[in-house]
């Protein structure tokens, strides 16, 4: 099954390095869309389904917390997985984005292992893990 | 250079980022403490909180090759000069965050978007500031340098 993913994330390095982490991964990608903030994010779920949202927060124009609260309002959106990745390994932090809706959450720095098993994990949808260090 | 408690858990944080996103291993700290003569890329943010201040990371241009390089997974020739300065930015993302989370770890911080500048200007802004954990690292290919200022 080919599998179609949204990365969110303001950096166009970071958003280039998680593509290279999904192709090692082994994970077959039928679609690879991309966004440079949380409104373009909104932007594309409404004209693409997509298997998995992984959104990094700190961003301009819509952060991923706000995009979070977003996905969860929206009846047509609210199934989708969403998956945190975040430099912040604060528990408040984690908290916060777990309560708002996402089903994982990631920090940077990651081992390009403990993220695709992270994808894997939610593509495959054996539920929530958690990958701090 | 005064090396503080500050000034370690920087370096783990800066190696462990390193290590793990640009498979690049960090010797120490260096005993040279002064910034680079040969051309410098710089990138700084800011943060606030429970406090803010600013995180600024300088690599000479052969450094910062190798860790686009690295990071990118793509050979250098193929690397733009703007595609080094987005992997810089995210690394130095990446320190900042993971530092300030470690050191106070029940405080949510908002870090602004990083920005390259000329070297020039940050030189000027460290050498200045009273209120600096600075470091700079030893890596095969050369020196890093990072630094971190509070507000007062």
């Amino acid at each position: 099954m080919a599998f179609k993913v949204l990365v969110v994330d303001d950096s166009p390095a970071m958003r280039k390095m998680i593509r290279r982490v999904m192709d090692m991964s082994g994970i077959e990608l039928g679609e690879y869309l991309e966004a440079g903030n949380g409104q373009e994010a909104l932007d594309l779920l409404r004209s693409h389904w997509v298997d998995l949202v992984l959104t990094d927060i700190n961003m301009p124009v819509m952060n991923g917390e706000q995009l979070l609260r977003e996905i969860g309002n929206d009846v047509l959106l609210e199934s989708i997985p969403v998956m945190v990745i975040s430099t912040d390994r604060t528990e408040a932090r984690l908290e916060r984005m777990m309560a708002l809706g996402a089903r994982d959450y990631v920090t940077k720095p990651f081992v390009p292992e403990t993220l695709g098993r992270a994808m894997e994990r939610l593509l495959l949808g054996e539920g929530h893990a958690d990958h701090r260090p | 250079m005064q090396i503080t408690g500050h000034n370690l858990l920087l370096t783990e944080v800066a190696s462990d980022v390193l290590e793990s996103m640009c498979f690049l291993g960090v010797l120490g700290p260096a005993e040279d403490a002064s910034l680079p003569g040969e051309e410098v890329i710089l990138c700084r943010l800011e943060f606030s909180g429970d406090g803010g201040g600013s995180f600024g990371l300088a690599a000479p241009r052969k450094i910062a090759e190798v860790i686009a390089e690295n990071f990118l997974g793509q050979p250098t020739e193929e690397i733009s000069r703007v595609q080094i300065e987005e992997v810089l930015c995210e690394l130095s993302n990446m320190i900042c965050g993971s530092f300030l989370s470690r050191l106070r770890a029940n405080t949510i911080f908002d870090l602004t978007h990083p920005r390259c500048e000329p070297a020039d200007a940050a030189r000027s802004s460290v050498a200045l500031s009273g209120n600096v954990t600075a470091q700079m690292l030893d890596l095969d290919e050369g020196s890093l340098f990072l630094w971190l200022e509070a507000n007062a």
